[in-house]
């Protein structure tokens, strides 16, 4: 599974924007279709798709989706990595 | 208020308020366990120097530590002042701006939050100034022996702030007395008893959620069923499983959460739900659209909902909530406008198929302790029905000031009417929502005034805008208005520019669109880009709303971001 790739997937599908249009700089709120339905929607799918659970601490404090990408690489190492 | 909690603890039927997360039980509290919690928490408050009558912010989300921080607060003799959330994926500088101003103008001196929001507050207002806050967990609050304070009927018990402008919040003042009125009002209206079951996904820090859901069933002892507003964002369908699985009687929605529901529940999901224990499917907070409830009672018909249980209702925090409300048990009755004349500020009545007909849902008739009047421009009540005029509001319900308000008993005038905003009409003698004086902007039950929005987007003074990459430079006007789609009214903004580099107006819609959305938490269905001179103005120069709906139908297409408005459009100026 390649985290870039399905994570801009997930938001361009959901907010009805081109992948191309999309950088690690934009923010979310700066995209059409971003209201709070459209964005519990992006991490549902995000969640559903890599089998990891999203604080809502967390999305209370990113604002691009370059920081989005790395909280998911982050949650994802955790889900893998050993527990002590 | 805590008096009738306790009233309604000693009953001993065992009824309380269920939490759900996703379509499970988390946590269920009883209506006995919650009067000895609020004791509790009440005790840990005073302890920790919390006075009569001191504003107390409450920082949670749906929860049950809300009810208890709620009702803790109370039993202190202090007042709860309900802090909304920040948003997702937005600037929490920008929110904390914003929360700082509200616990400022109640002079707030503690929070309670849980976790997530508390640090939040912690760190977005670290550096807001000089005065101390004290963020709390309800948990740690709790002493061993629960403590009521004695309060008077006229004594403030909430600090609501749905009104004002962003730089201006106008926190709704409501005694004691107030409260209770209206809870009194609603119950009458509904029939209430014991045996109902209230199944709600309304946020709590918004009055019809908190007064009209949350403290309507508690102090009637009917047993809650509460789901977090962002699990039913996240599945609509959630909120008619609920009501299903435990029986719900009373429910409620703005007209778009109905509109969400139907179109996330299939017809093999409605099979499987059984609706017909729902007996009043109140329906309030943005204009209600008849063809909607007509769709919903349709879909969901095989489940057992009747459409009779749909109650088009008409309320705002400056009377608690509830105004008017039409009888239970029978059909929305509706009647048709022509649609020009009323925003003309006048009534025709018409048939069902005329051209430009609008279909306007009744309201009814003003719950018990409360009258309603409307009032035409220069202050002549209006006796006849049929003419359009400001709604105005008087009784025991009715706010007498708001917070920080020098002059009290001002802002409800001397002989007690308090002016809505609203505009209605009246026929046989019921009450008719025809629009609004106040420029404010209704998307998805939450308001928003036109000219916060306006100075957000145009990058000028306001407590919003967000440090870097604002938009501004290039901006020669600004107007928001609330247009009507089939989601129902969506905000869409023009933008007068004289920018027509294409990558630098791509810049400044994404701008335009971070500012207003990272500000208030509504995302501009559409940012049109028009040459300056393009929108319309007053004689005077004043931009003016009228008129923008005609613009927008000639500049809009389904990607306007990039566009300009064809050439030759010319604004309606007078």
């Amino acid at each position: 599974m390649d985290t870039h790739e399905d994570v801009y997937r997930i938001v361009s599908r959901v907010l009805k924007v081109a992948e191309a249009e999309l950088l690690p700089t934009t923010r979310f709120r700066s995209l059409p279709n971003a209201d709070s339905m459209h964005m519990l929607q992006v991490i549902l799918e995000t969640e559903n798709a890599f089998e990891i659970e999203i604080d809502a601490d967390a999305t209370f404090r990113i604002e691009t989706i370059g920081d989005y990408e790395l909280l998911v690489r982050e949650l994802c190492n955790e889900a893998v990595a050993p527990s002590a | 208020m805590t008096n009738a909690l306790e009233a309604v603890a000693n009953r001993g039927t065992g009824h309380g308020i269920r939490l759900l997360r996703g379509d499970r039980t988390r946590e269920r509290l009883s209506f006995d366990q919650l009067y000895q919690e609020a004791g509790r928490l009440a005790c840990g408050l005073l302890e920790r120097g919390v006075l009569p009558g001191e504003r107390v912010g409450i920082a949670l989300p749906s929860s049950l530590d809300f009810a208890r921080a709620f009702f803790g607060v109370l039993a202190a003799g202090a007042v709860p002042v309900p802090i909304p959330p920040p948003f997702r994926f937005a600037s929490l500088q920008i929110h904390m701006r914003r929360i700082e101003l509200v616990l400022r103008r109640s002079q707030v001196r503690t929070v309670l939050a849980n976790s997530t929001w508390g640090g939040a507050l912690g760190s977005g207002l670290g550096d807001a100034g000089s005065r101390q806050l004290t963020v709390l967990g309800v948990g740690e609050l709790l002493a061993s022996m629960p403590v009521y304070t004695d309060v008077a009927p006229a004594d403030t018990a909430l600090v609501q702030y749905t009104s004002g402008t962003v730089s201006d919040p106008k926190g709704v003042v409501l005694s004691h007395a107030n409260l209770l009125a209206n809870v009194d009002s609603i119950s009458q209206a509904l029939d209430c008893s014991d045996a109902d079951v209230c199944c709600t996904w309304l946020p709590l820090f918004h009055d019809m959620g908190l007064i009209g859901a949350f403290l309507c069933a508690v102090l009637n002892d009917i047993e809650i069923c509460m789901l977090p507003p962002e699990d039913f964002l996240r599945d609509p369908g959630r909120w008619v499983r609920m009501i299903s699985r435990f029986g719900g009687s009373i429910s409620t929605a703005p007209n778009s959460g109905y509109l969400q529901t139907m179109r996330k529940v299939s017809n093999e999901m409605v099979c499987q739900l059984d609706l017909s224990t729902w007996r009043l499917a109140l329906t309030g907070a943005e204009t209600v659209e008849a063809e909607v409830l007509r769709e919903f009672s349709a879909h969901f018909a095989p489940a057992g909902f009747r459409a009779t249980a749909f109650l088009p209702v008409y309320g705002l925090a400056e009377g608690s909530l509830a105004v008017t409300f039409p009888p239970t048990r029978r059909p929305v009755k509706s009647t048709w406008v022509r649609r020009d004349l009323l925003s003309e500020g006048s009534v025709a009545f018409t048939q069902e198929n005329a051209e430009s007909a609008r279909e306007v849902v009744s309201v009814g008739t003003p719950v018990a302790n409360t009258r309603v009047r409307l009032v035409a421009e220069g202050g002549t009540v209006l006796l006849d029905e049929g003419q359009v005029g400001e709604i105005e509001i008087r009784g025991a319900s009715v706010m007498r000031t708001y917070e920080g308000d020098q002059h009290a008993d001002a802002s409800a005038g001397e002989d007690g009417w308090v002016p809505t905003g609203d505009l209605g009409f009246q026929q046989d003698g019921e009450l008719y929502i025809a629009g609004r004086k106040k420029e404010m902007i209704v998307v998805f039950g939450q308001n928003y005034y036109a000219s916060d929005i306006e100075a957000i987007a145009g990058g000028g003074p306001s407590v919003g805008s967000p440090g870097g990459g604002r938009p501004g430079a290039g901006i020669h006007g600004v107007l928001a208005a609330g247009l009507p789609f089939t989601d129902g009214e969506e905000l869409v903004l023009f933008v007068e520019t004289r920018e027509t580099e294409p990558e630098a107006r791509e810049e400044l819609v994404a701008q335009i669109r971070f500012a207003v959305s990272a500000s208030l938490g509504v995302t501009p269905r559409d940012v049109v880009l028009v040459p300056r001179g393009r929108l319309p103005r007053t004689s005077s120069g004043k931009l003016q709303r009228r008129g923008v709906d005609a613009l927008y139908r000639q500049c809009a297409t389904a990607n306007s971001r990039a566009q300009a408005c064809p050439v030759g459009v010319e604004g309606s100026s007078e």
